[in-house]
């Protein structure tokens, strides 16, 4: 390579460090409608669960979460009457759709959350995004039920569910405590 | 003063010369040769050839003037070795700090290119584009994924003829999404960032060199996040 070649590869090399940098700072900021992602898992604090808005008296019946049916079903055989779900705290919305989870099929959202956990909504009819950031509080969806007026959600740990009572809210926790957990079973067995 | 006497001093006076400037040529070389980087000033070479002075015989013979020779040769351009580098990278990135919570290590990729800086000549710059995945932990099957891309100042170390180190600082940016499979559509979000880097490398001639190298990475936003690439590659010069 001789001398002006070279001379003309460093003039360009420097134009696009400049050039770089002028993109690299641009970037830099909130485009329209986007999120930091970084933002949605800056909190380590456990979610406060409190899935679900609905009047008092929603739910009749509940189904305990065991190792062969690991989730909470919830049910009401008059129906939700609009019920929400809401984001229990921040996250993002990783999966959306029509699953099957350990028996259960339907209409779906999961949101992972900050550090190793991540909660899931079966019997919703979503209006938030594959992808979306969600805030704590934000609803994602209505309740809608399957399998008739059934719902159920999931609290996943590293990728297995668990109880979710240790992440229940003081109200939520309040609310379901009324309800017959599996003919009076327990909540988690 | 009679010429013999005169041709003897100027004799003795060269030969002093003469040795005492070698021990210090030879200083400048050993340090310019221990120095990896390139220095195009011309160190001395010195060759210095001195006969002795004659002993005084009683006869007036005229006693041969000392000859001194100096050979001065410029020496081979260091950054000759390091002049232009196209390098291909595998990276393993691993989140440290408070967000290791978050975040599992995936995989990575990044492509240099290395020319000589214009800003001093020991020295080179380098822009890095690179393609970072972690995994994330609370929901394994989508991913946190950044495309870094730096400008930087290369600082080469030599170790052997074979074995070279680099030594690096960047600054640039990085665009971030979260990649959940099936999304229809990824919103992504820029970061300021720097680097820092330190390598070695073994030249197998012919241009071509494999290496190791540690970037560790600095993104910064109102939240930051630190991530550390062990990194292998090779390298192309040209």
């Amino acid at each position: 390579m001789n001398r002006k070649m070279k001379t003309a590869f460093g003039a360009l090399f420097t134009g696009a460090m400049g050039l770089m940098m002028a993109v690299g700072l641009s970037s830099c900021g909130n485009a329209a409608g986007s999120v930091d992602p970084l933002s949605l898992f800056s909190d380590s604090s456990i979610p406060n669960l409190d899935p679900i808005i609905s009047s008092a008296g929603v739910f009749t019946n509940g189904q305990a979460f065991t190792a062969t049916t690991p989730y909470w079903v919830l049910s009401n055989p008059i129906g939700f009457g609009g019920s929400s779900y809401i984001a229990p705290a921040r996250g993002i919305v990783t999966s959306l759709g029509v699953g099957s989870f350990n028996g259960i099929t339907g209409y779906y959202v999961t949101i992972a959350h900050s550090g190793r956990l991540a909660t899931r909504y079966i019997g919703i009819t979503p209006i938030v995004r594959q992808g979306d950031s969600v805030l704590a509080g934000q609803q994602i969806g209505t309740v809608v039920g399957y399998n008739g007026n059934v719902v159920a959600f999931q609290v996943i740990l590293d990728g297995n569910p668990v109880c979710p009572l240790s992440y229940l809210s003081t109200n939520f926790r309040s609310q379901i405590n009324a309800y017959t957990w599996g003919g009076g079973g327990y909540l988690c067995q | 003063m009679n010429p013999f006497k005169l041709r003897r001093f100027i004799g003795s006076a060269v030969a002093v010369l003469a040795l005492l400037l070698v021990p210090g040529m030879s200083h400048a070389a050993k340090k310019a040769k221990a120095k990896p980087t390139p220095t195009p000033k011309p160190v001395a070479k010195v060759l210095v050839k001195t006969e002795p002075t004659p002993t005084p015989s009683p006869t007036p013979v005229m006693a041969p003037a000392p000859k001194v020779e100096a050979i001065a040769t410029a020496p081979e351009p260091r950054t000759a070795k390091s002049s232009y580098k196209l390098t291909g990278t595998l990276e393993y990135p691993v989140a440290v700090g408070t967000m290791a919570q978050n975040f599992s290590s995936n995989f990575g990729f990044s492509g240099d290119l290395y020319v000589p800086s214009l800003i001093a000549p020991w020295v080179s710059n380098y822009v890095s584009v690179s393609y970072t995945s972690f995994s994330l932990r609370s929901d394994t099957s989508s991913s946190f994924r950044l495309i870094p891309f730096v400008v930087g100042l290369g600082l080469p170390g030599k170790v052997t003829n074979e074995i070279t180190t680099d030594f690096g600082l960047g600054i640039g940016g990085a665009i971030g999404y979260i990649n959940a499979p099936g999304a229809t559509s990824y919103r992504s979000y820029g970061y300021f960032m720097a680097q820092v880097r330190g390598g070695v490398e073994y030249d197998f001639g012919s241009g071509f060199s494999a290496y190791v190298r540690v970037p560790i990475n600095f993104l910064i936003s109102s939240n930051r996040m630190t991530y550390i690439a062990y990194a292998v590659g090779a390298a192309f010069r040209f």
